[in-house]
């Protein structure tokens, strides 16, 4: 589980502050949390585990996020940062995911041309649509988990999953010819 | 915990009604992420109900996965019109399913028809730039290859050439390969060096992974099957194994927890030593299932391979308790025991043990193959299997091919294979040493679950500076020594500097299994620093810089007596310069560099090298305050501290600080990595520190060595008996210096309840106690424990103002008080067992010379004590042996300067000339002249013939014309003295000898009534006395030296005052 943990907050991790934040430190951090507030879960039980401990452990890197904010510049850059499904934070996600590993030009060449596709097509779909693809693509959730974070049966978000992809080829399509 | 409640139930109820299409998009995504390339044309065949909706959504999520998965995007195979999936047959063969594909080709499990016999049918990926002489050659060495037949090599069946395809046809081995095997592995240690790779990854390897797993990834066998199969051979791997008995499977299922009952129950009751050390070496901690299970019999059957993708995989995300357990490491949480995770904290030692077996097998299989020259080329975990049984296959034979080497790796594709390349092998070139070398690499990565080399890619450019193999400190201490000689031995980078034949690397693995000694050596710290050196000009710079330093440095201590005294000087200064060097040099140098640096810079060496250093200084402060062996001079307790600093020269203590400085830094440096080195470059911290006066950080620093020794032993992992023997030298080490400093700190109590703690813990150590070295160290101990007081009697003031005759007149009648009598018994009891033991040592090994000398030092300081006791008769008889043993070791070996001057040490012992023995007088002295006769201007022999001179009082009183020879001897001494003086003026303890010398001669003059002599002499006793107060050096002891000469000259003036009355 951890290493899947790891994955979503390196994922979903605030690029600026990537430097000095360490993914498994926030998995650590927010293990606390989690133990201290295990009690509160089972007492009240409204979602299911995993989603529960993504959830804690993304509030724990956004509080942390906003601790280096807090240490580095301003408080006006907290505005959009309580939601994790705030406007626009996914697609930035991906496209900082996709560009970080890229050491040489030539990689850069085949990347980028990958990644502005894909960034122009994410950014003309829905806000769920790209949830749900980051999420099954990004963070490896499964087609359950998916349902369980928005809350949908299964087979809704498996049907919503099959739409979105639709929808993506489609854009990408339009976008390489 | 029943968890998640209706969500959960929700979710199951609706997990049918998912979108087909996602369901396998979903598995599709899956095996993208595993490093497959699942071709889409295959789905669109599989599910031609859906091939509309699976054209359309796979390309793109092909691309999402892609850049998902951080990769660069030129993995996909480009589609060869050959590879047609609407092949159903081969030749003879016919296709059932595809088990495997790597870079090479597909691996399908078919059906050889003529012999109705299940095979593997290899299809090789043609190379684009084919030619037919290549073609040629390899199916020439392929059917070479098809010719072997060996127990541990797949045997093949056949090749051939279809649908302008060229196939293999081999036996199906129902397995997996060690390359899934330390997958596996990987996951199921804890410990957090192999989790750390797994899970941190740079890019470069996980990139390594994903290519290494490609190169034999499943196809129509879930992943989930694979892991648990893998995971059984890795179990069956970490279970013990009597010599070479094949697994027995039982017949699964619930056998599994009967197994686990069994196994403890076995584990407590019958438990033997080897059972103990195995389950020392699980973590108890985790989960039942952590500790036990490991036996051969817990491994289930493996799942047929009809069951191959039939079963369903796991999923345990959703369990809460499981996730509860793993994130919280909750170890109470019993929930999840039996679910199929199972970790171990290391791995265990008959790991290590039935590695060695498989892969003697393998060497064995090799040495076959090299027989019947043919080549494998391409050996590795991916290429070696262990079946079901437990037997391990060597595959592929004679497939590798050089052409195709060249052009996967300008592809990126061949890293799996470069990995595992010999050096000569990438240059082109190479025999049948390369498999040797490879096979190396795989030994090294089955023990340490990591790879042997690290940036395979960057071999292309650089082979020389990336194939280095080393064992970092973690492996050093779990791996036992003999197995990591072999495993780079096998990987040494020179072809000619490897095992020449692989039977030799199966016969020292052979050995090694029998706990026999290896043919193969360690390389020395020299040759590691020369072969090390060719290879990486850049850095070895430094290194040897350092290495070549302390070699230096030793063979300077080591001809020391000559006149370097300045030399001293300018080691230290470089030395420290060395060491900033260093500092700089190491935070520069890449973190795994620095790695590597430690380990080939072999820092123990290091150590052991400033360990003489070291130890070469302390013995000349032992010789030069035999100045002082005319006990009384010595002001006792109080001043030992400087007394210990006045011996050495400033450069000595200069040096003397730059080594402690540098022992620290290394121990802090290295805290949790090099456990021993860094316990053992503390004590030395504390043996300067003992050395420098500086008694209450050296008790710090020796406290705490040896509880890091402690701790050590306490570790089961430290295996190898050699290792073990050293940790154990190295803590009684400790332990007698501790004892002598708590003796100098006056902390007697102390001194003692360590003593006794320590030989609680000594008769503990069943086989060291019994051991010579055992013995010796042991003896050590108790020669300080038996020398603590009678080093320091009572009362030495009132005495030391007498000259040796007068006392012995008065002071030899003086009552002993109870107190120090009991102390003197018990030291002699201790002095007793030290003898026994040095005698059986001597009679085991009569040809050592410490053994002999050690034995006459005991007799010595037994003589000393039994004066002290006042039993003289008993004393000289003690003396007496003390002599002869000398006397006989100097016969067979005349000219030794070291014995000569031990004899002349031993014979110049005041007591050894009690009854004016005037022989063995004359014996010393004449010994001491040998030594300088070989040479005249060795210090440590000066001061102690200045020494003998000076003791020519104990020849009789002054009376009856003695007084003029006596008075001649110690102007004798007086010369040699200032001569030192002059020689060596940064040592202080020459002039404070040569005061001393001062002081008595004065006092001899006054007695002989020559006041004026006498006051001569005292007033240059003072002026030296104000010397060294200027020069600031051991205020304590100049001040009190000053305060006795005040109290000397009113004595000497109330003296001459009467005798003018």
């Amino acid at each position: 589980m951890r290493p899947r943990l790891e994955r979503i907050v390196s994922f979903r991790m605030d690029r600026n502050v990537a430097q000095r934040l360490d993914p498994s430190d926030v998995i650590q951090e927010s293990f606390f949390e989690i133990e201290r507030r295990l009690e509160e879960y089972h007492r009240d039980r409204t979602v299911p585990f995993f989603v529960w401990v993504r959830q804690r452990v993304l509030q724990t890197m956004i509080d942390m996020q906003r601790g280096h904010w807090r240490d580095k510049r301003s408080v006006g850059r907290e505005q959009d940062m309580d939601g994790i499904h705030n406007q626009g934070s996914t697609s930035m996600s991906i496209i900082h995911w996709m560009m970080d590993d890229i050491t040489s030009p030539s990689q850069a060449a085949i990347k980028h041309e990958e990644v502005e596709q894909l960034q122009r097509s994410l950014d003309q779909m829905s806000e769920t649509d790209r949830e749900i693809l980051a999420m099954r693509h990004f963070e490896h959730l499964s087609n359950a988990e998916v349902a369980q974070v928005l809350a949908i049966s299964p087979t809704a978000a498996s049907n919503r999953y099959i739409r979105a992809a639709a929808r993506l080829a489609e854009l990408l399509r339009r976008y390489t010819t | 915990m029943n968890d998640n409640g209706q969500a959960n139930s929700d979710a199951q109820a609706n997990e049918n009604d998912r979108h087909p299409v996602e369901v396998i998009a979903e598995e599709f995504s899956e095996r993208l992420r595993c490093g497959q390339r699942p071709n889409i044309a295959e789905y669109l065949t599989m599910y031609p109900e859906h091939a509309e909706l699976i054209q359309t959504i796979f390309p793109s999520l092909e691309m999402v996965e892609r850049v998902a998965s951080r990769e660069t995007g030129s993995k996909t195979v480009p589609a060869d019109p050959r590879f047609d999936p609407e092949h159903t047959s081969f030749g003879d063969f016919k296709i059932l399913c595809r088990i495997g594909m790597g870079g090479m080709g597909i691996v399908y499990e078919a059906i050889q028809q003529s012999l109705n016999r299940h095979v593997a049918l290899k299809v090789i990926h043609p190379s684009s730039s084919e030619k037919a002489d290549h073609r040629q050659r390899f199916r020439r060495e392929a059917e070479a290859a098809a010719s072997l037949h060996h127990t541990h090599i797949v045997p093949v069946f056949g090749i051939g050439e279809d649908h302008g395809l060229q196939y293999y046809a081999m036996q199906l081995i129902d397995g997996v390969t060690l390359q899934q095997v330390v997958e596996a592995l990987r996951s199921h240690v804890t410990r957090s060096g192999y989790n750390g790779s797994a899970t941190r990854q740079t890019s470069g390897e996980r990139e390594a992974i994903c290519d290494a797993s490609s190169e034999r990834s499943t196809i129509d066998v879930a992943p989930s099957q694979w892991q648990a199969r893998s995971s059984d051979a890795a179990r069956r791997l970490l279970a013990r194994q009597d010599r070479e008995r094949p697994f027995h499977s039982e017949s699964a299922g619930n056998a599994v927890t009967e197994t686990d009952v069994n196994y403890r129950v076995r584990g407590s009751v019958v438990m033997d030593r080897k059972a103990k050390d195995e389950e020392t070496s699980f973590t108890n901690g985790t989960t039942d299932q952590s500790s036990a299970g490991f036996d051969p019999g817990t491994v289930n059957d493996a799942p047929t391979k009809n069951s191959y993708g039939l079963e369903p995989d796991e999923d345990h995300s959703l369990d809460s308790s499981v996730s509860v357990s793993i994130l919280l490491g909750d170890a109470a949480s019993s929930n999840w025991a039996a679910s199929s995770d199972w970790t171990i904290a290391c791995l265990p030692r008959h790991y290590y043990r039935n590695v060695c077996r498989m892969i003697a097998n393998v060497a064995n299989a090799l040495e076959y193959a090299h027989q019947s020259a043919v080549l494998h080329r391409d050996i590795k975990p991916a290429n070696l299997m262990i079946d079901t049984a437990g037997s391990v296959w060597v595959t592929d034979f004679g497939l590798a091919r050089r052409e195709d080497i060249d052009e996967k790796t300008q592809a990126g594709e061949a890293i799996g294979t470069l990995r595992y390349m010999a050096p000569e092998q990438i240059a082109g070139g190479g025999d049948h040493r390369m498999d040797i070398y490879a096979l190396g690499l795989t030994l090294f990565e089955m023990l340490t679950l990591e790879y042997a080399i690290t940036s395979p890619k960057a071999r292309l450019f650089d082979p020389v500076k990336h194939s280095d193999v080393a064992f970092n400190a973690q492996q050093i201490r779990s791996i036992p020594r003999d197995l990591r000689t072999i495993v780079l031995k096998a990987c040494e980078f020179n072809p000619g500097d490897r095992y020449s034949h692989a039977r030799e690397l199966e016969s020292d693995l052979r050995r090694f299994l029998e706990d026999r000694p290896i043919s193969a050596r360690p390389i020395g710290f020299l040759e590691s620093i020369v072969r090390w050196a060719r290879r990486n000009p850049m850095v070895a710079s430094l290194a040897t810089c350092v290495a070549s330093l302390f070699l230096v440095m030793t063979g300077m201590l080591l001809v020391w007596n000559r006149q370097q005294q300045h030399a001293i000087d300018r080691i230290s200064e470089e030395f420290e310069r060395a060491e900033l060097h260093l500092t700089q040099k190491s935070e520069a140098l890449e973190r795994a560099e620095r790695e590597q640096y430690r380990a080939e810079m072999n820092m123990s060496m290091a150590i052991e090298a400033l360990g003489t250093i070291t130890a070469n200084i302390a013995s000349r402060g032992h010789t030069l305050s035999l100045l002082s062996a005319d006990e009384d001079s010595i002001d006792a307790l109080e001043l030992a501290d400087e007394f210990s600093v006045a011996s050495l020269s400033e450069a000595d203590i200069k040096l003397l600080h730059s080594i402690q400085s540098f022992f620290g830094r290394f121990a802090e440096e290295n805290e949790t990595d090099l456990g021993l080195e860094t316990a053992i470059a503390r004590r030395r911290v504390g043996e300067i520190q003992h050395k420098l006066g500086k008694l209450d950080d050296a008790i710090l620093s020796l406290e705490k060595s040896i509880s890091d020794f402690a701790q050590l032993e306490a570790r089961t992992s430290t295996p190898a008996p050699d290792d073990q023997h050293a940790l154990l030298v190295a803590n009684i080490t400790a332990r007698q210096e501790l004892v002598s400093v708590y003796a100098r700190k006056g902390q007697a109590p102390k001194a003692i309840s360590l003593f006794s703690e320590t030989r609680k813990w000594f008769e503990k150590q069943s086989e060291f106690r019994e051991s010579i070295e055992g013995k010796y160290e042991w003896v050590k101990l108790l020669n300080n424990m038996a020398s603590i007081s009678s080093g320091f009697p009572n009362d030495r003031r009132r005495k030391a103002a007498m000259l040796p005759f007068q006392r012995g007149q008065a002071g030899m009648t003086d009552p002993i008080p109870p107190a120090q009598r009991l102390r003197w018994k018990r030291e002699m009891e201790l002095n007793s067992e030290a003898l026994s033991l040095l005698k059986d040592l001597v009679q085991s090994k009569p040809e050592n010379i410490a053994f002999q000398l050690a034995l006459a030092r005991t007799y010595r300081d037994r003589a000393r004590l039994h004066r002290n006791l006042n039993d003289i008769p008993a004393a000289d008889q003690e003396m007496l042996r003390a002599i002869e043993i000398l006397e006989s070791l100097i016969e067979e070996q005349p000219n030794s300067r070291l014995l000569q001057f031990e004899f002349a040490e031993i014979l110049g012992t005041p007591i050894a000339f009690r009854d004016l023995d005037e022989d063995r007088y004359e014996r010393a002295l004449k010994l001491c002249e040998e030594v300088l006769d070989t040479d005249p201007l060795a210090p440590e022999a000066l001061a102690l013939k200045a020494a003998l001179l000076l003791r020519a009082t104990y020849l009789g009183p002054p009376g009856q014309g003695r007084g003029e020879i006596i008075a001649a001897r110690w102007n004798q001494a007086l010369a040699i003295q200032s001569d030192l003086v002059e020689r060596f003026p940064s040592v202080p303890m020459y002039a404070m000898a040569l005061l001393q010398s001062h002081m008595q001669l004065a006092e001899l003059h006054s007695l002989m009534r020559r006041s004026e002599k006498a006051r001569e002499f005292l007033d240059e006793a003072e002026r030296l006395a104000h010397i060294l107060a200027e020069a600031g050096v051991a205020p304590a002891l100049v001040k009190s030296t000053l305060d006795r000469l005040r109290e000397r000259r009113s004595a000497i003036e109330n003296r001459s005052e009467n005798q003018v009355k």
